[in-house]
């Protein structure tokens, strides 16, 4: 049986020429994990809208959409609510109540049920999730990957059929990351329900999926179990978005299954194995354009210290990445930096005075109606930087109407503005796909070839190998290890770059796409 | 049964609280106007529950009220600045009167959560609340001209300040005393005037600008 | 440890309603005494000795204020000290000024005993069997005033580097404003989010945690009890034209030892249960 079938669906935006979708055909199963995947724009977020009748955006419909076998469009309210679950990108926005249990007994009480029965259920739930020890705390006190997984909790407590996802780890850390994938495929097993999910990240998503969807324009390209979709994608750009296991075997034109996981992809990889390795790019040695030593810092008198004796160094003219796990402080240290914080004690030293920071939320620096609006009040001469960062275009759009990649430019373009000499950007690539994710960091690159500083907190592992000069982690309240990006990365297990983690004992020092390309290559050559 | 209570409320129990207290006697007064202004906000609450309201409705609303609460920490730093009242009058302008009530009343309630609750929450919560609504029923004048909005401000901070001196005049006197209420009043003119020109000042910024909000929250989300 | 204020919030409210009525809207002297103590040893237990102390100390000043303060204002009372301006300044008008302060002193520290206990949980489940509807509104404000509070401060530092140049209220305005396009463009996602849980489909159920026992039966039976016995033997006092105490009988003594068990009440709780703890730990 088929939970939905969409029939030559198209659609399109009030005042859009272009359609958004453009017939689609899709059944999904009962019970299948769907991924869907698509560039920006592709209209992943609209046709996934379209499948929940509260959520359906206005505009002009064409087609049609059956879901249990019965018309969607046509489904009354109280039984197309309970049965459809969604989840949106943002953790914080969507929940409703103060207090973790209101959260997973919301949906419950919309219903009408009784109280012993919400009882039971959330009770449930709640072990079910792991969120009992959270039960009654303020959902305000939640990490980001905790908020996401109760949103999760709070729809799965009404027990829906088909639960829709638009993006949900988009704003976790690599490690909440992969919880909350793994909660969802739990969920898929144990219980069954559909799971319809478009992400940008596919390095975990991929080979939780039984088909992907890939969407390009608008229209339905494929929809193949991830193994086939490799080889479909070959020449598009999306497949820059796959898991490194699949590109490697890409590249390789190997025959076989396309591995999707770092075990199946090692098999590939070992006849490569050679002496050749990654070169140690030479660090920068100009003196420190900031300098924190033993700094200690806490945001309460009587709360717990947030940084413990820690010291950090940044060159002039380098391109330092910070990671490490939610609430470790990593936004903390850029205040301190940036000096909208003081440290209690312990020294920071600045030895420029012309810093720039951009905020976690970047929507944050847009005060005013138009991005323009917002230039001007900085700096009248704005025209020329935003020419070199191809964002004339939006300069009229409010702030608030730019998509993800839109807005981390324009306000990166804001602070430039200011010609600082010391970036410090809070996790610019929050939401980006890979392909303004690699946009951005070489446009960084290009500025810190005429002389900038960035300082660059990240969760993004594989962007701070690909155009960090040093990283470092915070934990503990401290920066445990700090080295330049090769060696950092290859020296961890976890905390690493997938690539890093498919090459380990086979190439030494490789952590990137590119660096394993090198290898073969040297391999080949040999 | 709830529409009944909505009309039997402020019709026919309201006059006979007042009425029972009369009978008892001088030192009731305080305690039937507490209770008077608490009956007095029940109707807005069943009003509101009985309503047809989408979540749309009820989101705004918490968040019209969590603005003007959160505007109390964010103006702390600014002596005698609290954009409570103007969030109020601009709610209830946009919203609408029963709107703006429960912005006024709920905005007490929340904000004392922090700043402590006591015997002035229900007439903070009255007066707030009766500022809301009528500001509502005035809403196209006062959206129309800025003259009308200026006069609203003032009205509306003495009012405030009259509903709460009120209350302490017939606590500590058991009756009303003329001459403590005019002290109190004036001892509080000041800070009246002040939280008059700064709520003045908040609106003629904040009309035109949430407007604006408004108008495009509504073109791109329909 | 079962405290006080694990007692169910009905029963709770019973309470709170019944003393603080009896503390805000009464100036017998006698009463006031051990409402007054009743709820600063109830406070201390709560929050300790030494804060109770130094708020007893605001109060204590705040009662020789408005004490010295009423003979100006009311010029009722039989016995006049001496006149300013050809007003009489009356021993009565005195007296009564410090059953006034003794009522505020009590009322405020009721009222701080009432934040201790009644957290925004309790509060919202009241209004929850009343109104869910409403219950969920005040739910997402509490959730959403520290979540604004944060966005603020971050906005404003974020700010900071970009308008040096202007005054302090204007940024903070500016900053302000940035803060409501903020709310309003996450009110739709809220929205989304509720009405893609069925907000509003049906009349609203409101689950809570709190559940009334046998035990919490009892309390609110013995506050009720109380309540009438203090009403039926009211003792009263009055201050003008001169002060007077009516003539006691059996009834008044009962009702203000009712009144001084009542007021006790919390405190007596605390004590008892910190102790049984005690003996408990031992035996373990
Ligand atoms: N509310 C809207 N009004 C008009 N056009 C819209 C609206 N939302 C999206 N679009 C347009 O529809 C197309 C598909 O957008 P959609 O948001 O579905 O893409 P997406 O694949 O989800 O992108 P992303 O990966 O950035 O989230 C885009 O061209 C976009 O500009
Ligand atoms: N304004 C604040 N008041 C009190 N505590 C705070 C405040 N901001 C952050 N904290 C606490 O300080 C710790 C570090 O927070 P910080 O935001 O620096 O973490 P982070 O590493 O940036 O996390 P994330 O990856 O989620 O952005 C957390 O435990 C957090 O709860
Ligand atoms: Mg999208
Ligand atoms: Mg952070």
């Amino acid at each position: 049986m088929e939970d939905f079938s969409i029939k030559n669906l198209s659609f399109k935006y009030p005042d859009r020429e272009r359609f958004a979708l453009s017939n689609i055909n899709l059944g999904i199963k009962k019970g299948e994990f769907l991924l869907v995947i698509g560039e920006s724009g592709s209209g992943k977020t609209t046709l996934l809208r379209m499948l929940k009748n509260e959520l359906r955006p206005k505009g002009e419909i064409d087609g049609g959409i059956l879901f249990l076998g019965n018309n969607l469009f046509e489904l009354k309210a109280l039984d197309s609510a309970p049965k459809i679950g969604f989840i949106t990108q943002e953790p914080e926005a969507q929940l409703v109540s103060d207090r973790v249990y209101g959260e997973l007994a919301f949906g419950l009480e919309n219903l009408g049920l009784d109280r012993e029965i919400i009882r039971a259920r959330v009770g449930e739930f709640a072990s079910y999730f792991g969120l009992v020890k959270e039960f009654t705390k303020p959902t305000a006190n939640l990490s980001g990957g905790q908020k996401q997984l109760l949103n999760l909790a709070s729809v799965m407590a009404m027990n829906p059929e088909v639960i829709i996802l638009d993006e949900p780890t988009s704003q976790l850390d690599p490690i909440a990351a992969v919880e909350f994938l793994d909660a969802l495929k739990r969920l898929n097993d144990d219980l069954g329900v559909t799971v319809i999910i478009a992400e940008h990240h596919l390095e975990n998503a991929f080979k939780l999926a039984d088909r992907v969807a890939y969407l390009e324009d608008g229209r339905l390209f494929c929809c193949e179990a991830p193994e086939g979709l490799a080889l479909l994608l070959k020449d598009k750009r999306i497949s820059q978005t796959l898991p490194v296991s699949s590109r490697v075997y890409q590249y390789l034109d190997s025959d076989g299954k396309c591995p999707l996981t770092v075990k199946e992809g090692r098999g590939m990889l070992e006849k490569y194995e050679n002496e050749h390795y990654i070169s140690i790019k030479e660090l920068i040695n100009n003196e420190e354009i900031i300098s924190c030593k033993d700094i200690w810092f806490r945001y309460e008198k009587k709360g717990e210290d947030v940084l413990r004796s820690c010291s950090l160094g940044v060159r002039r003219g380098e391109f330092y990445a910070l990671a490490g796990e939610n609430g470790s402080g990593k936004s903390t240290i850029l205040k301190l930096i940036f000096g909208a914080l003081k440290p209690y004690r312990g020294r920071l030293r600045r030895r420029s005075e012309s810093l720039a920071y951009l905020p976690q939320n970047p929507k944050n620096l847009f005060v005013k109606d138009s991005v323009e609006e917002d230039f001007k009040s900085v700096n009248n001469s704005y025209l020329e930087l935003c020419e070199s960062f191809g964002i004339e275009k939006l300069l009229s759009a409010h702030p608030y109407d730019l998509s993800g990649g839109e807005l981390e430019r324009a306000a990166i373009c804001k602070l430039l503005l200011l010609s600082p000499e010391v970036l410090l950007l809070d996790e610019p690539t929050k939401g980006l796909d890979s392909f303004a994710k690699n946009e951005l960091g070489m446009f960084l690159r290009e500025r810190i070839k005429e002389g900038l500083t960035v300082i660059c907190v990240t969760h993004d592992l594989d962007f701070a190998a690909n155009f960090a000069d040093r990283c470092g982690l915070l934990f503990d309240g401290g920066i445990i290890c700090e080295n330049d990006c090769n060696t950092f990365f290859s020296g961890n297990s976890f905390y690493t770059t997938a690539s890093s983690r498919l090459t380990k004992g086979i190439f030494k020092n490789a952590v990137t796409y590119d660096d394993i390309l090198e290898c073969i290559k040297a391999g080949e050559g040999k | 049964m709830r529409k009944l209570l909505i009309l039997i409320i402020p019709l026919l129990i309201i006059p006979a609280v007042v009425v029972a207290g009369y009978i008892i006697g001088r030192n009731s007064y305080a305690f039937v106007s507490a209770l008077v202004v608490l009956l007095g906000c029940v109707p807005f609450f069943l009003a509101f529950e009985d309503g047809n309201n989408s979540g749309r409705r009820v989101v705004t609303l918490a968040v019209m009220t969590a603005l003007s609460v959160a505007g109390r920490f964010i103006f702390a730093p600014i002596p005698f600045f609290k954009p409570v009242t103007a969030m109020v009058i601009i709610s209830a302008m946009y919203f609408g009167s029963g709107f703006g009530f429960l912005t006024g009343a709920l905005s007490a309630l929340i904000s004392n959560f922090y700043f402590g609750q006591g015997p002035w929450t229900p007439f903070q919560m009255f007066a707030w609340g009766l500022i809301g609504f009528l500001a509502g029923l005035l809403s196209d004048p006062l959206k129309r001209s800025k003259l009308v909005l200026i006069l609203y401000a003032v009205f509306s901070g003495f009012l405030y300040s009259v509903i709460l001196d009120t209350w302490t005049t017939l606590w500590a006197d058991s009756g009303f005393n003329l001459t403590r209420f005019l002290a109190l009043t004036a001892t509080s003119f000041p800070i009246t005037v002040v939280y008059i020109v700064s709520n003045v000042v908040f609106l003629l910024i904040f009309t035109p600008l949430f407007s604006k909000k408004l108008d495009r929250i509504i073109k791109k989300y329909g | 440890m079962n405290t006080f204020r694990n007692l169910h919030p009905v029963t709770l409210l019973l309470y709170f309603s019944f003393v603080t009525v009896f503390s805000v809207f009464n100036f017998n002297p006698v009463y006031l005494c051990f409402s007054l103590l009743g709820a600063a040893l109830y406070f201390a237990s709560v929050k300790g000795v030494f804060v109770m102390l130094k708020s007893m100390a605001g109060y204590f000043i705040m009662l020789l204020a408005v004490a010295a303060l009423n003979p100006l204002f009311s010029h009722n009372g039989a016995t006049a000290l001496f006149f300013i301006n050809d007003n009489r300044v009356t021993l009565e008008a005195f007296c009564f000024g410090a059953a006034l302060g003794l009522a505020i002193a009590s009322a405020l520290c009721w009222f701080s005993c009432i934040g201790e206990v009644f957290d925004s949980e309790k509060l919202l489940y009241l209004f929850g069997r009343a109104s869910p509807k409403l219950a969920a509104v005040i739910s997402l404000s509490l959730r959403l005033v520290p979540g604004i509070f944060k966005s603020f401060k971050e906005i404003h530092s974020a700010q900071s580097s970009f308008s040096s140049n202007q005054g302090r209220v204007r940024r903070f305005l500016s900053s302000f404003s940035a803060v409501i396009t903020q709310s309003l463009e996450n009110s739709i996602i809220t929205a989304d989010s509720m009405n893609a849980r069925g907000f509003a489909l049906k009349k609203r159920t409101r689950f809570s945690r709190f559940r009334f026992t046998a035990y919490d039966a009892g309390f609110s039976a013995f506050f009720v009890l109380l309540g009438t016995f203090i009403c039926v033997g009211w003792f009263s006092f009055e201050f003008y034209p001169v002060i007077s105490i009516g003539r006691l009988n059996a009834l008044n003594i009962m009702s203000v030892v009712l009144f001084a068990v009542m007021s006790l009440t919390p405190f007596a709780y605390e004590v008892k249960e910190g102790v049984k703890w005690k003996i408990s730990l031992s035996k373990i």
